[in-house]
């Protein structure tokens, strides 16, 4: 080790021996300084600021040894050197069991002091690196155990279950997500022990059995039979470095949520394959009979062929149905440019879009509203699609001579508007099913009326979006009122 | 010519009635037609019919089962042949075997067309059916 200064006090009650040292040891490059007391040295004693402490054994007042002790307390690396008068066997011993490192016998030449401190600090330089050498293997070892204690707190707090059994197939963890999953709830599985098929499902057993066995798949995803909850596992082998199999991570997850969405996808689908199919059957049944030559009428002809373009009409619609429809579903709040808006513009403007086709059905369509509606925070287009929609049936499933009004008042923190019609009315147990998509109310009285079943699931979806309501009253053969309940921008909070 | 026979025509879709309608009557029958089960069940209750060409999928899904079934558990009507005019099969690859009477026996159905139906195997379909 190298040779280095130390900072050094001698603590002596004779001021030669303190001015003698020090003459001797600051030329070596050390910092000395003197105390001619042990209670002087104590009261000035600083840990940590002396690496040597040289110190007279026999001091009136507190001896050397007193002080000694007193000082490994204070500071247990500092390396003490006691200054005998006599060099006998007895003080040497006293002194090496006090604690002292070395003892240097009175008189002695600056080469011997000088060479008692080289050997007393070279200790100190030593003690100081082991003392650092443990401090740094006591912190890894501290890492080493958060790192651990960090896992489990993963493991432990994991939605998903996991279980990891060894290459023996026996338990070696798992967390509470699995026993929830699982519904194990009475007998947890046995650390150590092989799975028990008491409490896990057969299929899950086999496949990581498997696992271990098939040495060519590294990981295989299963759906486990039953549910809900739908669980899938996925298994992965866990090799060592030289690739032999040391144990099965499985990792159980609930996907109950995505099979009901894949459900709904494919539901979806099978109800758009399904609306497409009736028009196009009816356009292909209508040419056909044309092609046939079986219609002689030219009047007739012509009614086969504006029921063609009807049909036709109705798929353009229900393709720009689908498209609002995705829209709105895709649509977060924060598309959406939402504004305070006076509702009775979008509705006058609505109504009077509409009028034409009212007149054309022979129903007659007027709003009442109040000359100052409450604002409310809405999008202008979203609105302008929820009463065309909403009038536009009420036109539609209305009877000759029949009539629709809108009309509009404030209630408590919502303003709401009606749309009011004499037409058809909708059979009760019709009633609940209104609003999802492709639904449609089939009576002998709507066979002939083209619709897609998306309008009102459309209402609803922007209704919802909006934190309204809506309500539907309905008599079968009187008419119907479909009640939107918007929130007044006035009211809220 | 003798007594005009009468079909029973059920569907959903108006203009397909409509347009099966017409095929029908241009070539002599005389045709009912009713859009759901329920409108179906209640004219074979009251007119006589010598075949009954009904949709499979309806307001439910097994609509055309159910009428079909009706008909088979009135003995007067057991023998009133069943086509079941359907959009199902080419999509689902769902195809009875109709050569097994068995199979026959349990559908209580006689034939299967695919929707839209080209006249000319419907009338046919008809014909063969009703002996002609």
């Amino acid at each position: 080790m190298a040779r280095r200064p130390g900072r050094i006090l001698v603590v002596d009650d004779e001021v030669g021996m303190r001015e003698g040292c020090r003459r001797i040891l600051s030329p070596e490059g050390h910092e000395v300084a003197v105390a001619e007391s042990a209670e002087e040295a104590l009261a000035t004693f600083v840990p940590g600021s002396r690496d040597l402490a040289l110190v007279d054994l026999r001091m009136p007042g507190m001896s050397g040894i007193e002080l000694l002790a007193k000082l490994q307390q204070d500071d247990p690396d500092l390396v003490c050197v006691m200054i005998t008068a006599y060099a006998t066997l007895e003080t040497a011993v006293e002194a090496t069991k006090s604690g002292a490192y070395d003892y240097l016998a009175k008189p002695f030449t600056p080469d011997e002091l000088i060479l008692v401190v080289d050997k007393a600090l070279q200790h100190r330089w030593l003690r100081l690196e082991t003392a650092q050498l443990r401090a740094e293997a006591e912190r890894n070892l501290l890492l080493v155990n958060a790192e651990q204690s960090r896992t489990r707190t993963v493991i432990q707090s994991m939605a998903d279950g996991v279980l990891v059994t060894n290459r023996e197939g026996s338990v070696v963890l798992f967390n509470p997500s699995l026993l929830r999953l699982l519904s194990i709830k009475d007998e947890l599985p046995a650390v150590g022990q092989p799975p028990s098929r008491a409490l896990f499902p057969e299929a899950l057993l086999g496949w990581m059995e498997q696992a271990l066995t098939d040495v060519e798949a590294t990981m295989v995803s299963h759906e486990l039979p039953g549910g809900p909850p739908n669980l899938a596992a996925n298994i992965a082998l866990v090799r060592d470095e030289s690739g032999e199999p040391l144990g099965v991570v499985t990792v159980v997850r609930d996907i109950t949520e995505l099979k009901t969405l894949q459900q709904a996808m494919s539901d979806f689908v099978s109800m758009v394959a399904h609306e497409l199919r009736s028009p196009l059957g009816a356009i292909a049944q209508y040419l056909d009979v044309l092609r046939a030559g079986i219609v002689k009428d030219p009047e007739k002809e012509q009614q086969i062929l504006s029921r063609c373009r009807e049909r036709i009409g109705g798929l353009s619609q229900l393709v720009r149905d689908l498209l609002d429809f995705s829209v709105l579903q895709k649509r977060g709040q924060i598309d959406r440019s939402v504004a305070p808006l006076n509702l009775s513009e979008v509705i006058r403007e609505t109504v009077e879009f509409l009028t034409p086709q009212a007149a054309e059905k022979k129903v007659t369509v007027s709003a009442d509203l109040p000359t100052h509606l409450p604002l409310v925070e809405a999008d202008r287009s979203e609105m302008s699609r929820l009463f065309t929609n909403l009038v536009g049936n009420a036109i539609k499933y209305n009877r000759e001579g029949g009539s629709v009004s809108v009309t509009a008042r404030v209630t408590d923190g919502y303003l709401a508007v009606e749309v009011l019609d004499t037409g058809l009315g909708i059979p009760r147990h019709a009633l609940d099913r209104l609003g999802e998509a492709f639904f449609r109310v089939k009576t002998s009285e709507t066979a002939q009326i083209t619709g897609t079943g998306l309008g009102l699931s459309i209402c609803k979806q922007i209704i919802a979006a909006h934190d309204g309501h809506l309500e539907i009253e309905s008599e079968e053969g009187k008419g119907s009122t479909f009640r939107v309940l918007l929130p007044r921008q006035d009211a809220v909070r | 010519m003798g007594e005009r026979k009468r079909v029973l025509l059920v569907d959903d879709d108006a203009d397909f009635l409509n347009a099966v309608r017409m095929t029908l009557e241009a070539a002599g029958y005389d045709v009912i037609s009713a859009n759901t089960a329920k409108d179906a069940i209640a004219l074979l209750r009251e007119s006589r019919v010598h075949v009954a060409i009904l949709d499979l999928m309806m307001e439910e899904p097994d609509s055309g089962i159910t009428v079909a079934h009706f008909l088979r558990r009135q003995p007067e009507m057991t023998g009133i042949p069943v086509i079941l005019a359907t959009a199902v099969t080419e999509k689902t690859g769902f195809r009875v075997p109709m050569d097994d009477a068995d199979d026959r026996e349990w559908l209580k159905v006689d034939a299967w067309v695919d929707k839209p139906v080209s006249p000319a195997v419907l009338l046919r379909e008809i014909e063969r059916l009703s002996g002609g």
